[in-house]
C-alpha cells in the first residue's frame, strides 16, 4: 500500500526564556493512503504540536516529513473548536478557505451547496453560526475543511466540545464522510472508545516529550461496521483493555 | 409595581401586565427627565427675573433665547456652529481612519509596535492642551490647527485600544486562517478587522466626544471663529449671554453627534 505521509525521527522543542521544552522526541510512523489513524496520549504530551508539524505550521528541529514523495499535498486541519466566524453566514464561513486562496469559483460554490445538502445544513446556509447547534457547527467546520479538497485530514479532538450524545452521532457522521470521500485521516483524541471505533490503527504516545509507545492495528471481523456498532463487538473490549493498560503503564513510567 | 389599570376593565394576563408595567416605568422616566430640565430652566428664569441672582453674570433662559434669535437672524450663529461642527467631524473622521490604519500596521509589524509602545503611552497620557500652543506656532491659527488639536485628544487612546483589541484575538482563530491556507494579510482582513467592528464602533462613540473637546480647546487658543471662540470672546467682553448660549449649543451638538454615531453603530451592528 502506498503511504501518503511518512515521519522520520521528528524532534521538536519549544523555547521559552526560562527553559527549553522538548515536546516531540524522535517520532516516526507511516500513514497509508485511505487509512484512519488515531493518536492517543496523556494531555500535554505534544499531540497538537505533532499535527502542527504535519500541517507545516511549525518546522521540525530535526527529522523529515514526506508527503507521498511530493513536497506539497493539500492538508485539512480541523481544530478542537469549530471557530466559525460569527459575523459570517454558514455559506460564507465554509467558503473562507477558498476565498483566501482565490479559488472561490462557481464550481466551488456548487460543491459547497452540494455538501451542505448532503450534511443536512441546507436550510441553514444563510444562518449565522450562533443559530446552529453544536453538532451542526462541527459539521459546517468539516465542510469548510473538505471544500479545500485535502488528501489528508488532521482532526485535533474535534468532538471534545460536544455533549456525549451529539458526539457519538457527529463522530459517526464524520467517519462516514471521511470514508466516503476516501480521505486519509489522523485523529487526536483522549477518548479510547472513540479511537478504537473510528480508526484502523491507534498510535499511543508517551507523556511529554512524546515518543511512540506502541501502534496497535484495529482488526474487526466485521469490517463494514459503523463506529457505533463497533462499540458492541467482542473485539472492542479487548482493544480497550489493551490500550488502557498501555496508557496506564506509560503514566507509571513517567 | 403591580397596579392594574382600573377595576372595571378586564384583568390583564401576566404578559400584558408585564408589558404594561414596563411601559409605565419608561413613561415615568421620560417625564422625570423632562421635568428636571424644565424646573431648572424655570428656577433660572425666575431667580434672575426677581433679581435673586445677577442676570448680568448668570444670564437667563430668555436672554439666551433672545441672543440666539438675534444671532440666528444675522447668520452669525450658524456660521460659528458650522465651523465647530465641521472641524469636529473632520478630526473625528481622520482619527477613525488613522487609528484603524495605525493599529493594523502596529499589529503587522510586531517589533515596531513594541518600540512605539512607550511613546504612545506617554503621548496618550499627556494633557493635550499643553500641546495646543505648539500647534499654533507650527501650523498657524486656522482650520488645520483646530483639526489637529481635535485629533490629538482622541488619536493615541484610540490606537492603543484598537491595537490591544487586535492582540487579544483568540490565537486559535489566527491558526485557523493559516490552516485554511491564508497568510498574515488574511488574518487582518478576515479575522481582526471584521471581528473588531464592535470595538471600532464603540471607540467611535468615545472619540466623537473627545474630538469635540479638542476642537474647543483649539478654538479657545487659536481661533477667530467657532463656538470655542465665542465662549472666550464672550467672557473677555463680558457678554455672558454669548458664553452660556454657546455652552448650551455645545450640549446639543455633543448629544447630537453621540446619537449620530450610536445610530451608525446600530445600523452596522445589525446582521451579526
Ligand atoms: N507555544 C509554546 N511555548 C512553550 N511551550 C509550549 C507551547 N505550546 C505547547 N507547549 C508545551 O508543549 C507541550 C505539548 O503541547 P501540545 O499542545 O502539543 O500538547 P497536547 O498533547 O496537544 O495537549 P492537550 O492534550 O492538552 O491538547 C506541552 O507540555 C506544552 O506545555
Ligand atoms: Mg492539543
Amino acid at each position: 500500500m502506498q503511504s501518503i505521509l511518512t515521519l522520520q525521527e521528528i524532534c521538536y522543542s519549544y523555547h521559552t526564556l526560562q527553559k527549553e521544552v522538548p515536546a516531540i522526541r524522535k517520532i516516526s510512523f507511516d500513514l497509508h493512503q485511505g487509512e484512519f489513524l488515531s493518536i492517543i496520549g496523556p494531555s500535554g504530551c505534544g499531540k497538537s504540536t505533532l499535527l502542527n508539524l504535519i500541517c507545516r505550521l511549525q518546522k521540525p528541529d530535526s527529522g523529515e516529513i514526506l508527503y507521498r514523495g511530493k513536497e506539497d499535498i493539500p492538508i485539512g486541519y480541523m481544530l478542537q473548536r469549530d471557530h466559525l466566524l460569527e459575523w459570517r453566514t454558514v455559506t460564507q464561513n465554509i467558503l473562507l478557505g477558498l476565498e483566501m486562496q482565490k479559488k472561490d469559483t462557481k464550481e466551488a460554490r456548487e460543491k459547497a451547496e452540494e455538501l451542505l445538502k448532503t450534511y443536512q445544513l441546507r436550510e441553514f446556509r444563510d444562518a449565522y453560526p450562533r443559530q446552529l447547534s453544536g453538532g451542526m457547527r462541527q459539521r459546517a467546520a468539516l465542510i469548510r475543511t473538505l471544500l479545500m479538497d485535502p488528501d489528508l485530514l488532521l482532526l485535533d479532538e474535534p468532538f471534545s466540545a460536544l455533549d456525549y450524545q451529539t458526539r457519538l452521532s457527529v463522530s459517526d457522521d464524520i467517519y462516514r464522510i471521511i470514508r466516503k470521500e476516501g480521505k486519509s485521516a489522523i485523529l487526536v483524541t483522549h477518548d479510547i472508545s472513540e479511537a478504537i471505533s473510528m480508526s484502523d490503527r491507534v498510535l499511543i504516545l508517551s507523556a511529554c516529550p512524546a515518543r511512540v509507545l506502541t501502534c496497535i492495528p484495529m482488526q474487526f471481523a466485521d469490517r463494514q461496521a459503523a463506529p457505533l456498532e463497533k462499540r458492541s463487538l467482542p473485539e472492542f473490549n479487548e482493544y480497550f483493555n489493551r490500550i488502557w493498560r498501555e496508557l496506564h503503564e506509560a503514566k507509571q513510567i513517567a | 409595581m403591580k397596579q392594574n389599570r382600573s377595576p372595571d376593565l378586564p384583568a390583564m394576563s401576566k404578559q400584558e401586565q408585564y408589558i404594561y408595567d414596563h411601559q409605565r416605568r419608561k413613561h415615568r422616566i421620560t417625564v422625570w427627565k423632562l421635568a428636571i430640565f424644565l424646573a431648572f430652566l424655570a428656577q433660572w428664569e425666575l431667580t434672575t427675573r426677581f433679581d435673586l441672582v445677577n442676570s448680568f453674570i448668570f444670564s437667563s433662559p430668555s436672554r439666551i433665547l433672545n441672543t440666539c434669535i438675534e444671532m440666528a437672524e444675522n447668520g452669525q450663529l450658524f456660521f460659528h456652529i458650522g465651523i465647530t461642527l465641521g472641524e469636529t467631524l473632520v478630526s473625528f473622521f481622520l482619527v477613525t481612519v488613522i487609528s484603524i490604519l495605525a493599529s493594523m500596521l502596529l499589529w503587522y509589524f510586531t517589533m515596531a509596535s513594541e518600540i512605539a509602545e512607550p511613546y504612545l503611552v506617554i503621548l496618550n497620557s499627556l494633557p493635550k492642551s499643553a500641546l495646543a500652543p505648539l500647534f499654533i506656532v507650527w501650523f498657524g491659527t486656522g482650520f488645520k490647527t483646530i483639526v489637529i488639536a481635535g485629533m490629538s485628544v482622541a488619536i493615541f487612546g484610540s490606537v492603543i485600544n484598537l491595537y490591544q483589541y487586535f492582540r487579544q484575538t483568540d490565537p486559535e482563530l489566527i491558526k485557523l486562517i493559516y490552516t485554511l491556507g491564508g497568510g498574515r494579510r488574511h488574518v487582518l482582513t478576515k479575522v481582526l478587522l471584521p471581528g473588531s467592528l464592535p470595538a471600532i464602533l464603540s471607540g467611535m462613540k468615545v472619540n466623537i466626544g473627545l474630538c469635540l473637546v479638542g476642537v474647543i480647546i483649539g478654538e479657545f487658543l487659536a481661533a477667530r471663529q467657532g463656538l470655542g471662540y465665542l465662549i472666550i470672546y464672550g467672557s473677555q467682553v463680558f457678554k455672558l449671554d454669548w458664553v452660556l448660549m454657546a455652552i448650551f449649543i455645545l450640549c446639543v451638538i455633543a448629544m447630537g453627534l453621540y446619537k449620530g454615531v450610536e445610530y451608525l453603530e446600530k445600523h452596522w451592528g445589525t446582521g451579526r
